[in-house]
């Protein structure tokens, strides 16, 4: 169905990309998305949509269908999904904070749940500053999950304003800001590389990568549970399985992440990981 | 008989190298593999004013 003609037209303004399991099952809660399927997300990693290309009630996609999923996908809007920590958890300007982000305009879905606040937005309608000031106001301390704020580090002679317009302008970087909290940006989890954000921002983060080699990761159940164990390490801020590498990236706060716990979560997990690289 | 099979695929070689060779084998292909690599295709979307449309294999291969 994919080979289909009007589906290779419609697919062609996209970038490309094939995600096998296990590598998929990362992608799959976090943005509403199913496998078999095509998910579509800005360059910013914000999402778009999601369509299944599984049997439903009404049956499988045809290619007809699918290329019009992909023409609207060219311009519909990207949503940001902004999932915060409030601290302390249960504070009681929740729910003034929710009701205050949910009166933004923009702002499609503002709720509490468990594990946090979560935010439907309209790209830009927005900002951590916004958010931070709004919690201020109501009371309730939050920490951003996602996007991932990360800070940095300028020597004297980095120019920040310069750092914080290249850091906007990275694939990635929801945010970038030079003000009294320091050099900064937020991004979203999914395209965490801090060697390529060091590398726009001209100086080191506080972020750390640690590689596993994982001989067993390419198949198995054990590929489901990999991401979400290591992802509770406190500290631990994205995890890039590579089914091409066999080994995963841990992407920690330097300062923060306790590595023998990582590997401590693979093995409990069932995998057996060995350190490789660090970086 | 032999001599026409090869005259036709000599002809669909000239025709693959007019117009893409995946467009006119009818495939439809993908830029990038691997979740590992969605920085760099994200980098690439961002550069050339793209989006970035990820298919979520079903098979474990």
């Amino acid at each position: 169905m994919l080979d289909a003609k009007e589906v290779r037209e419609a697919a062609r303004p996209f970038a490309r990309i094939l995600v096998r399991v296990p590598e998929a099952y990362a992608l799959l809660v976090p943005y509403e998305a199913v496998r078999p399927g095509l998910l579509v997300l800005d360059a910013d990693g914000r999402r778009v949509a999601a369509l299944p290309l599984v049997e439903g009630p009404k049956g499988s996609p045809d290619a007809v269908a699918v290329a019009r999923f992909l023409r609207d996908a060219v311009s519909a809007p990207a949503m940001e999904r902004i999932t915060l920590k409030v601290v302390p958890p249960a504070a009681a300007g929740t729910s003034s904070l929710v009701a205050a982000l949910a009166g933004i305009p923009g702002v499609e879905k503002a709720e509490a749940g468990k594990d946090g606040l979560s935010v439907v937005a309209r790209a830009g309608a927005l900002s951590p500053t916004v958010v931070s000031d709004l919690a201020k106001q109501a009371g309730a301390g939050v920490e951003f999950v996602e996007p991932v704020p990360v800070a940095f580090s300028p020597g004297k002679s980095t120019d920040a304003l310069k750092a914080a317009r290249a850091l906007a302008g990275s694939a990635g970087t929801w945010y970038a800001s030079d003000d009294d909290g320091g050099l900064r940006a937020w991004v979203t989890a999914l395209l965490l590389d801090p060697r390529r954000l060091e590398e726009a921002a001209g100086c080191p983060s506080d972020l750390e990568v640690r590689r596993y080699d994982l001989p067993s990761v390419s198949t198995g159940p054990s590929g489901m549970r990999i991401s979400p164990a290591v992802r509770a390490v406190p500290g631990v801020l994205g995890v890039v399985p590579s089914l091409a590498s066999e080994s995963l990236a841990v992407i920690g706060r330097r300062e923060r992440v306790r590595w023998p716990d990582v590997l401590a979560a693979l093995q409990a997990a069932g995998v057996q990981a060995r350190e490789g690289e660090r970086r | 008989m032999r001599k026409l099979a090869v005259a036709g695929a000599a002809l669909a070689i000239v025709a693959l190298g007019h117009a893409g060779a995946a467009e006119e084998a009818g495939r439809f292909t993908w830029d990038h593999e691997g979740y590992a690599r969605l920085p760099d295709a994200a980098t690439a979307a961002r550069e050339s004013g793209r989006r970035l449309l990820l298919g979520l294999s079903g098979s474990p291969t």
